[in-house]
């Protein structure tokens, strides 16, 4: 091969690449143009307005207060409580949902009949609305109702748990669970049945029992998906919205007294219904810094233990 | 071969581009703007044209308007467009809420997009923050002008309401007092006739133990809602006085009967029963006595027509006989930022014409034009004695900050009502809400 030819392929080549990126570029540019004018956009949009007093109804009125709102905000024992339950459903729902569809992932990817049929079941709930769950859910928890009968055997008390100020969070994150697991299990039967069979026989051989298989060998093979279940489980369920929304009906959101109130409905509250939008996107940027901390812990202690 | 397939790609893309811009185009035609509510800035545009076109009196076009609100209030005002469009050249078309949260949720930034409707139902409720915010328009002009000339057919205690700081914003349609239900099939299952029917809190409570020792049931619903709220503490005596009057005997009174008894075991909430509605307590038999509105005449002949229910105006407190509960007065406002606000002023004065009084006669409201006081005594011979009630209530008075205010009205009696452990009082809530709320 003479070296005019190779610098002829080289051209050639480069010219395909080029080619090949201005295509690229051409299909993934509806998606950019669409993630900045929807996403980045009202992102620094809500930034900027967190700077100021700022109706959006009466623009003529709208004052940069500066950091006047953030003060505000770590001054409000309402905010506090609200980042106070947000935190405590992270904690209770991420490592419940976790283990949960890891449990039934693990069940069903094993040898049972009619597989299909329940991963369908499973995953049902999911799918379905989450105003209709809860109205569903609603019904089991009233006071004299199923489940809270069958509570009161452990000691809970008999009432309508929706409407109790010491029962409403609690009922909110059963039916929040109950709803994701199925997500979540779909997302870790796909892991596992990325792992090798092989791995599985050689630990038999080795007269690895079950339980030894599934910690030394399953657990540490989908460590990757477990990290993305973690941080998509924190991620939403700091933003948990419709099942508050249903189970407050007429109420303002939080309803009974708060005992449901989160970042996200306080700062709902504040932006529209009390035409605070400069407070509320305040509380939104807050927000936007816990889960990006947050995540960002994740991702590096993931990397550090990888 | 890739080329072209590129190329294809390109155009397919950039057919389907125009292909959403053109149905974006398509959304503000009129044939889809009465399916779309969002289209209503754009059909303001349009109809602004058609509007200037009619005043010029070069086209005999209709300016269409919108008018907003949640509940019935389509098929309640519905009577008083009609013809309207021959008549002044406009018409109204409703754009519906589900729920008055999502109404107010919704209003500001539909009028910052400039899709919000032209002019809306609006409540004496909780107004003010709206009115000192900006958002609804002073009639005052249009009055002068003699646009409106309705205003003068409207009784003055209602007109009062609707005068803030000296300016006029709302023409008031109705005034109806709340009203307390009884439903009669438990009243008389419970052995009670028509003379133990209550005229004191003191009656309802004995009422409630008869239910209670007789049905082994809860007499007395109470919605956790700030409308509520505010029927006990104006009937003893008290209430919010726009913010100055929160923290009196008479309100701390009033919350702690409703603590007290719902402590005793004689109270009910809709929400503890996963329902949203008082109304729908009263026919579903929980409880057998409510604070309500005259609304529930209408919705308790469609949804629970066997359900034999009593209307009667609000208990008051012992002593307290020259007081009763509240009036809804809630009027036709103008929105900021429509573009047709002299059309819209024409069509509020069209609406409040005597057809649309006369189908308020027929679902329970109290026309605002006093003329129509004793017609209503005749048509709602069971509501009658309400009429006699509107000189003894009295508009809410919520304080300026509105809905933040009820929320944390709310909030603090749900915490007094839905936490057993709780020792709040009613002294202490109406103090605590001073101090936040006061004026």
């Amino acid at each position: 091969m003479t070296a005019e030819n190779t610098g002829g392929m080289k051209k050639k080549h480069s010219k395909m690449r080029r080619q090949e990126a201005v295509a690229g570029w051409i299909f993934v540019l509806p998606a950019v143009l669409f993630w900045l004018l929807w996403f980045l956009y009202p992102a620094l949009k809500a930034i900027s307005i967190s700077f100021y007093q700022y109706n959006y109804a009466t623009p003529e009125t709208n004052a940069f207060v500066g950091l006047a709102n953030y003060a505000r905000l770590f001054q409000d024992p309402k905010f506090f409580t609200a980042l106070g339950h947000s935190f405590l459903m992270v904690a209770v729902i991420v490592p419940l949902q976790t283990l949960l569809s890891f449990a039934v992932a693990v069940m069903l990817n094993g040898p049972i009949k009619l597989k299909g049929f329940y991963r369908s079941s499973c995953y049902i709930p999911y799918v379905i609305s989450s105003m209709a769950v809860t109205i569903f859910f609603m019904y089991f928890f009233l006071k004299g109702g199923p489940a809270t009968t069958f509570f009161t055997l452990f000691g809970c008390e008999n009432v309508s748990w929706f409407a109790n100020t010491k029962y409403a969070m609690a009922f909110l994150i059963i039916v929040y669970v109950w709803q994701q697991v199925g997500f979540y299990m779909v997302i870790f039967i796909g892991a596992l049945q990325e792992v090798p069979i092989e791995l599985y026989e050689a630990a038999k051989v080795d007269g690895a029992n079950a339980w030894q298989r599934l910690t030394k060998i399953t657990v540490p093979m989908i460590k990757n998906t477990t990290y993305l279940v973690l941080t998509f489980g924190m991620i939403n369920a700091f933003q948990i919205f419709d099942q508050i929304a249903a189970m407050s009906k007429q109420s303002p959101l939080g309803s009974p007294s708060g005992a449901t109130s989160t970042l996200v409905t306080f700062l709902y509250q504040q932006s529209f219904s009390y035409m605070d939008m400069g407070y509320g996107s305040a509380a939104a940027v807050v927000l936007f810094l816990i889960i990006f901390s947050l995540s960002a812990v994740r991702e590096t202690v993931g990397r550090r233990s990888d | 071969m890739k080329k072209v397939l590129a190329l294809l790609l390109v155009l397919l893309m950039v057919a389907a581009l125009a292909a959403c811009g053109q149905s974006g185009n398509n959304s503000s035609t009129p044939s889809s703007k009465a399916e779309n509510s969002e289209s209503s800035g754009e059909e303001s545009s349009e109809a602004e044209d058609s509007s200037q076109a009619t005043n010029e009196g070069n086209s005999g076009e209709v300016v269409k308007i919108t008018m907003g609100g949640w509940g019935d209030f389509n098929t309640e005002h519905e009577a008083g467009t009609e013809g309207m469009a021959d008549a002044i050249g406009v018409e109204v078309e409703f754009q519906k809420y589900p729920t008055d949260s999502a109404f107010w949720d919704n209003l500001p930034a539909q009028i910052a997009a400039k899709t919000a409707p032209d002019f809306i139902a609006l409540t004496n409720e909780l107004y003010l923050p709206y009115i000192k915010d900006g958002l609804i328009v002073p009639i005052d002009q249009y009055i002068e002008d003699g646009t409106i000339t309705c205003w003068d057919k409207v009784g003055q205690n209602v007109k009062d309401i609707w005068t803030v700081d000296g300016q006029i914003y709302g023409v008031p349609y109705h005034q109806t007092p709340a009203v307390f239900a009884v439903n009669m099939d438990l009243w008389e299952e419970a052995e009670l006739t028509e003379a133990d029917l209550p005229e004191t809190w003191d009656d309802v409570l004995d009422a409630c133990k008869v239910f209670k020792d007789k049905l082994g049931m809860t007499g007395l619903c109470f919605n956790t809602q700030e409308f509520h709220f505010t029927q006990y503490c104006l009937s003893y005596g008290g209430g919010w006085g726009l913010g100055k009057t929160i923290d009196t005997p008479e309100n701390a009174a009033a919350l702690q009967f409703v603590i007290d008894a719902y402590r005793e075991g004689y109270v009910v909430t809709p929400k503890e029963l996963g329902v949203s509605y008082d109304g729908n307590v009263i026919m579903s038999g929980d409880a057998a006595m409510s604070t309500g509105g005259t609304w529930y005449v209408n919705d308790f002949m469609r949804n629970a027509p066997d359900v034999k229910v009593k209307y009667i105006t609000i208990p008051h407190a012992e002593g307290k006989d020259d007081v009763s509960g509240t009036f809804h007065a809630p009027c036709y406002a103008i929105l900021k930022g429509g573009s047709h606000e002299k059309e819209t002023a024409m069509a509020i004065n069209y609406m409040l014409n005597d057809k649309l009084f006369d189908h308020f006669l027929d679902i329970g409201y109290i026309p605002a034009d006093p003329e129509f006081f004793e017609p209503f005594k005749e048509r709602q011979p069971e509501l009658a004695s309400l009429v006699d009630a509107v000189p003894k209530s009295n508009g809410f008075g919520y304080p300026p900050a509105g809905k933040k205010f009820a929320d944390a009205l709310i909030y603090k009696m749900e915490e007094a009502l839905f936490n057993s452990d709780s020792t709040v009082t009613g002294a202490q809530i109406v103090k605590e809400l001073q101090e936040e709320f006061g004026e």
